[in-house]
C-alpha cells in the first residue's frame, strides 16, 4: 500500500485521539476539521492515477475526476457543520462560562436539578 | 515524490503536536499551518478544485470564524451581594483591579446570598462577593485567601447557631431570635456594624470568634482561578497597595 | 473512564492502520466521465461537470445542507445575549489598503465562481473568496456600516429565494438543450457559453455561497462573546 495513503489514515487517527482526549469543546472542533482534512487527502491519494488535473482541454493522462468532485461536496457540509456547532459552543459558554466539557457536563447537570 | 511525503509527515508532526499544547490561539494558527500544507499536497497531486474550494472554505474562512469567537477579551462574572457601603466599595475596587491586572473585563451580577451561590454553583458565575467569611462551614465552595480581618459574632447557643440563622438580613434574624423561633446565630462584624447603627439593636454577643478574613468565595472546578487569585493578592499585600485600599475605605 | 475510552480509540486506530497496509487498491478509472462530458456536458472541467450535472442531487441536497445550518446559526446567535462590533481601521492608509484589498477579492471570487466550468474554481470556493472580501471590507470599514447591508438587502430572503430557482432549474433541466438561452447548450468546449446550466448554477449558487458566508460571519461578529 502507497505510503502517502497510510500516513493519512494516521492523520485520521491522531484527529479521533484529539476528539477524544482534549477536554476543551473548540479543540474538539478543530480536531474534526483534521478528520476532514485527513479524509480529503486520502480521496485525493485515491485519486491520483495520472498526471493532469481533470480538464478537458488537456491530454489524456488525467486523474479520476469523480472523488474529486464528491470530497468538495463534504469540505462544504464540513464548513456548514462547523459553523452550527460552533455557535452552540458559544452559547453554552454564554451561559456556563466555560467550554470545558467535564466542567459543562457538571454545571449542566446541576441545573437540571 | 519526496516532497509530497515530507509535506505529509509535517502534517502528521503538527497535528500530533496539537495533542501537548494548551493554548487556543496556537491551536487555531497551528490547523492553519496544517491546512496549508494539505492545499499544497492537493494541488501537486493535480486537484486543484479541492485545493481551491479547502483554501477558500476550509482554510480562510474557517480561521476567520475561530479568530472572531476568540478575539475578545475575557470576562470575570461576579455576583454581588450589597451589604454596607464601605464593604462593598472596597470589594469592588479588589475585583476591578485584579480585572485590570489580568486584562479581564468585570461583570457585576447582583443578588441575595441564597441565588448567589446556586448561581456559583450552576457556573452562572464564577465568583462572590459580599463580605463572606472563610470559615469552614460558611460555604461549600472554594474560599480564596483573606483581605480584611474581622470578628464573628455569635448570639444564643453557640454549638447548634448558623450563619444568620438562615435569613437574609440581621434584622430579621435578630427578631425571630427574640420570639425565640431560633436557638441562636452567629453573624460577622460588618453585617452586626450596619444593622447595629441603623436600627439601636439591643442585642449584645455573648462570644467573639477571631482571626477570621473576609475573603471571596470562587467555584469549586476552576482552581487555576483561585490560584491566580490568591497570587494576586499576596502580591498586593507584598506591595502595601492592599493596606492603602483598606484604609481608604474602612475606618 | 478515560484510560478505557483512550484504549479503545488507539486500538480501533491500530487496527484500521494495520488492516489498511494489506489491502491494496484496485487500479480504477472512471474513463467514461471525461467521453460523457465531452458529449452530454460541455464543460472543459469534469470535476465541475460531475457535481453541476450528473450528480446534481449532491449539490442540490449540499446546498440545503448549507441554508439549514445558517438558519441554525442566526437562530442560535440570538440567544446569546450581548451584542459588539468590530472596530474601524484607524489610519486611513491601511483603511485606503484594505478596501482596495477587499474590493480585488470581491471582483476576484466573482470571476473565479463565473468561470468554474472551464477552469478549476467554481461556485463553492468563489463564494467563499467574495465572502472573505467582506470580511476584509468589514476590517477596513468597521462592522456596524457593513453590516447594515445584511438589514438593507433582507439578505436571508435572497439567501432562501436562491433556493427555488435551483429546485426549478432541477425540474427543467431535462428540456432539450438551448430552450430558454445559449448557456443551456452542450455548445463548443472552453467558450464562455457551454456545459449546459453551467453558468446559471455556478453564479446562483455562487451567490447564494457568498450570502450565507457573509451572513455566518455576521452573526459572529455581531455576538460578541468571550469563550
Amino acid at each position: 500500500m502507497e505510503l502517502n495513503l497510510f500516513l493519512s489514515i494516521t492523520i485520521f487517527g491522531i484527529g479521533i485521539v484529539i476528539m477524544v482526549l482534549k477536554r476543551d469543546l473548540m479543540i474538539k472542533l478543530i480536531g474534526l476539521g483534521i478528520v476532514e482534512t485527513a479524509v480529503t487527502l486520502s480521496f485525493v491519494i485515491v485519486s491520483h492515477n495520472g498526471p493532469l488535473p481533470p480538464i478537458l482541454t488537456l491530454p489524456i493522462d488525467r486523474v479520476d475526476p469523480l472523488p474529486q468532485a464528491m470530497i468538495i461536496t463534504s469540505i462544504v457540509v464540513g464548513f456548514a457543520v462547523l459553523s452550527l456547532s460552533l455557535v452552540f459552543v458559544v452559547y453554552l459558554s454564554s451561559v456556563y462560562h466555560t467550554t470545558d466539557s467535564y466542567k459543562l457536563q457538571k454545571r449542566i447537570k446541576k441545573d437540571e436539578q | 515524490m519526496a516532497l509530497v511525503e515530507t509535506l505529509i509527515l509535517a502534517i502528521v508532526a503538527l497535528s500530533a503536536s496539537i495533542l501537548f499544547i494548551k493554548n487556543r490561539m496556537t491551536i487555531i494558527l497551528m490547523y492553519a499551518a496544517l491546512s496549508t500544507m494539505a492545499v499544497v499536497v492537493f494541488s501537486i497531486y493535480s486537484a486543484p478544485d479541492v485545493a481551491l474550494a479547502e483554501a477558500s472554505i476550509g482554510l480562510v474562512f474557517t480561521v476567520f470564524l475561530y479568530m472572531v469567537v476568540l478575539q475578545h477579551k475575557g470576562k470575570l462574572w461576579v455576583a454581588f451581594v450589597k451589604v454596607s457601603d464601605s464593604i462593598d466599595e472596597l470589594e469592588i475596587e479588589l475585583l476591578s483591579s485584579y480585572c485590570e491586572s489580568h486584562e479581564l473585563e468585570l461583570k457585576i451580577v447582583e443578588s441575595n446570598l441564597e441565588e448567589a451561590v446556586k448561581m456559583l454553583e450552576r457556573g452562572r458565575v464564577e465568583i462572590v462577593a459580599g463580605a463572606l467569611v472563610n470559615m469552614k462551614n460558611s460555604l461549600d465552595t472554594r474560599m480564596t485567601d483573606g483581605f480584611l480581618e474581622t470578628k464573628i459574632l455569635y448570639f444564643g447557643e453557640r454549638e447548634s447557631s448558623k450563619f444568620l440563622g438562615g435569613f437574609t438580613s440581621f434584622s430579621k434574624a435578630s427578631k425571630a431570635f427574640k420570639k425565640g423561633e431560633i436557638s441562636g446565630f452567629y453573624v460577622d462584624l460588618f453585617r452586626y456594624l450596619h444593622s447595629a447603627l441603623k436600627n439601636h439593636t439591643d442585642l449584645v454577643p455573648e462570644y467573639e470568634e477571631r482571626n477570621i478574613f473576609y475573603s471571596f468565595a470562587t467555584i469549586d472546578d476552576e482552581p487555576e482561578l483561585l490560584r491566580s487569585f490568591n497570587m494576586y493578592l499576596s502580591d498586593i499585600k507584598k506591595e502595601g497597595k492592599l493596606k492603602k485600599i483598606v484604609e481608604r475605605h474602612v475606618r | 473512564m478515560k484510560k478505557i475510552s483512550l484504549f479503545v480509540t488507539i486500538t480501533s486506530v491500530a487496527i484500521v492502520l494495520t488492516v489498511s497496509a494489506f489491502v491494496a487498491i484496485i487500479p480504477h478509472n472512471a474513463n467514461h466521465y471525461p467521453l460523457v462530458t465531452e458529449l452530454y456536458d460541455g464543460s472543459a472541467n469534469i470535476v465541475s461537470a460531475i457535481y453541476l450535472d450528473f450528480r446534481f442531487y449532491d449539490t442540490l441536497f449540499e446546498v440545503l445542507i448549507f441554508s439549514i445550518a445558517i438558519t441554525g446559526v442566526s437562530m442560535y446567535a440570538n440567544r446569546v445575549k450581548e451584542s459588539g462590533k468590530i472596530l474601524a481601521a484607524n489610519s486611513p492608509l491601511i483603511k485606503f489598503d484594505l478596501l482596495f484589498l477587499g474590493m480585488v477579492i470581491i471582483l476576484w471570487g466573482l470571476y473565479t465562481a463565473l468561470i468554474g466550468h472551464l477552469q478549476p474554481g467554481g461556485a463553492f470556493s468563489g463564494g467563499a473568496i467574495t465572502a472573505s472580501g467582506i470580511v476584509v471590507l468589514t476590517m477596513a470599514m468597521g462592522s456596524e456600516k457593513i453590516h447594515k447591508g445584511v438589514e438593507r438587502f433582507k439578505l436571508e430572503w435572497i439567501e432562501n429565494s436562491i433556493l427555488i430557482i435551483i429546485v426549478l432549474y432541477v425540474i427543467f433541466a431535462d428540456i432539450p438543450s438551448g430552450f430558454f438561452f445559449p448557456g443551456f447548450s452542450v455548445g463548443k468546449i472552453g467558450d464562455f457559453f457551454s456545459g449546459r446550466g453551467a453558468l446559471l448554477l455556478n453564479s446562483t449558487i455562487g451567490f447564494k455561497v457568498f450570502v450565507g458566508g457573509w451572513l455566518i460571519f455576521y452573526e459572529f461578529s455581531k455576538r460578541k462573546e468571550s469563550v
